[in-house]
């Protein structure tokens, strides 16, 4: 069990590289729909 | 195609969970430990996966920007450019997994072997890749330099397959190699390293869909920005 923090380590980094990337993606995601929605609505009323 | 491919894509995390959670299942309680690694081989399980994944994600980087090129549909393009993102986190992943690894069995975080230099090189040259995505502007002429960028890179690929022997590094061939020297000896090791290796797959796939998905609506507000200010000029 000495290498546990390096097991640990490692697993750790895959788990929170891939969350951190959803919720990227998410926060991204919801930013360009609002973009898209805010800017049909303003070109749409000019 | 495009209802099944947005309902392959609406199912892909209900699948993906769960064979996250058999594969975690695998790795911890079914496989048993190697002898001469002892626990910390088990970072294998996800390193080459991760490095599966941002390979497969980068050939088709390659294979979509050909079509690019070949075609001009902007398809294709979106394609690329969701790949090349998703493959850099992956090889992200395995450049940072690969030195956890390392220090307890070679003793340094890092070594220049040709593996891993050509692992570092393949990482320079997609992420040279996503900074001309970014800030090279919207003009098809940088979507063809990076179609070109996005093919020289896949390249390297192969070398990094063929390195291990051709250079006679010490990164260990993890499939082929025999079991003393850094192989995978038990059946269960493989069928943890190919189940998991089918996750990672599964979980590329379903991040790509949703940056292509983001990228589409990225694509249709700079197509209505060009829109306003072609009409503002010509008013």
């Amino acid at each position: 069990m000495d290498h546990f923090p390096y097991l640990f380590g490692g697993f750790s980094v895959v788990w929170i590289g891939l969350f951190l990337y959803l919720w990227s993606l998410d926060r991204r995601s919801r930013r360009a729909e609002k973009d898209l929605e805010e800017l049909r609505r303003r070109f749409g009323d000019g | 195609m495009r209802p099944l491919g947005s309902a392959l894509a609406r199912a892909l995390p209900w699948i993906v969970a769960p064979a996250m959670i058999a594969a975690l299942y695998l790795i911890f309680i079914a496989v048993p430990t190697e002898r001469t690694q002892g626990i910390v081989q088990r970072i294998f399980y996800v390193h080459v996966p991760s490095a599966w994944a941002a390979f497969a994600g980068f050939l088709a980087v390659a294979v979509a920007s050909g079509c690019f090129l070949a075609t001009g549909r902007a398809v294709y393009d979106r394609v690329a450019r969701a790949c090349a993102e998703v493959g850099m986190v992956f090889c992200t992943l395995v450049l940072i997994t690969g030195p956890i690894w390392a220090r307890p069995i070679w003793g340094a975080w890092w070594t220049w072997d040709p593996r891993l230099t050509m692992t570092i090189l393949l990482w320079t040259i997609y992420a040279a890749y996503l900074l001309l995505r970014a800030f090279g502007g919207p003009e098809e002429s940088v979507a063809r330099y990076a179609a070109v960028l996005g093919i020289v890179g896949a390249l390297d690929i192969p070398l990094i397959r063929v390195s291990v022997r051709l250079w006679r590094g010490i990164h260990p061939a993890v499939i082929s190699a025999p079991a003393n020297e850094g192989g995978l000896a038990d059946p269960t090791m493989r069928l943890t390293l190919f189940f998991t290796a089918a996750c990672f797959a599964l979980l590329a796939a379903w991040l790509i869909s949703v940056r292509l998905r983001m990228i589409r609506v990225e694509d249709e507000i700079e197509a209505l920005y060009m829109q306003r200010l072609a009409a503002r000029e010509v008013g």
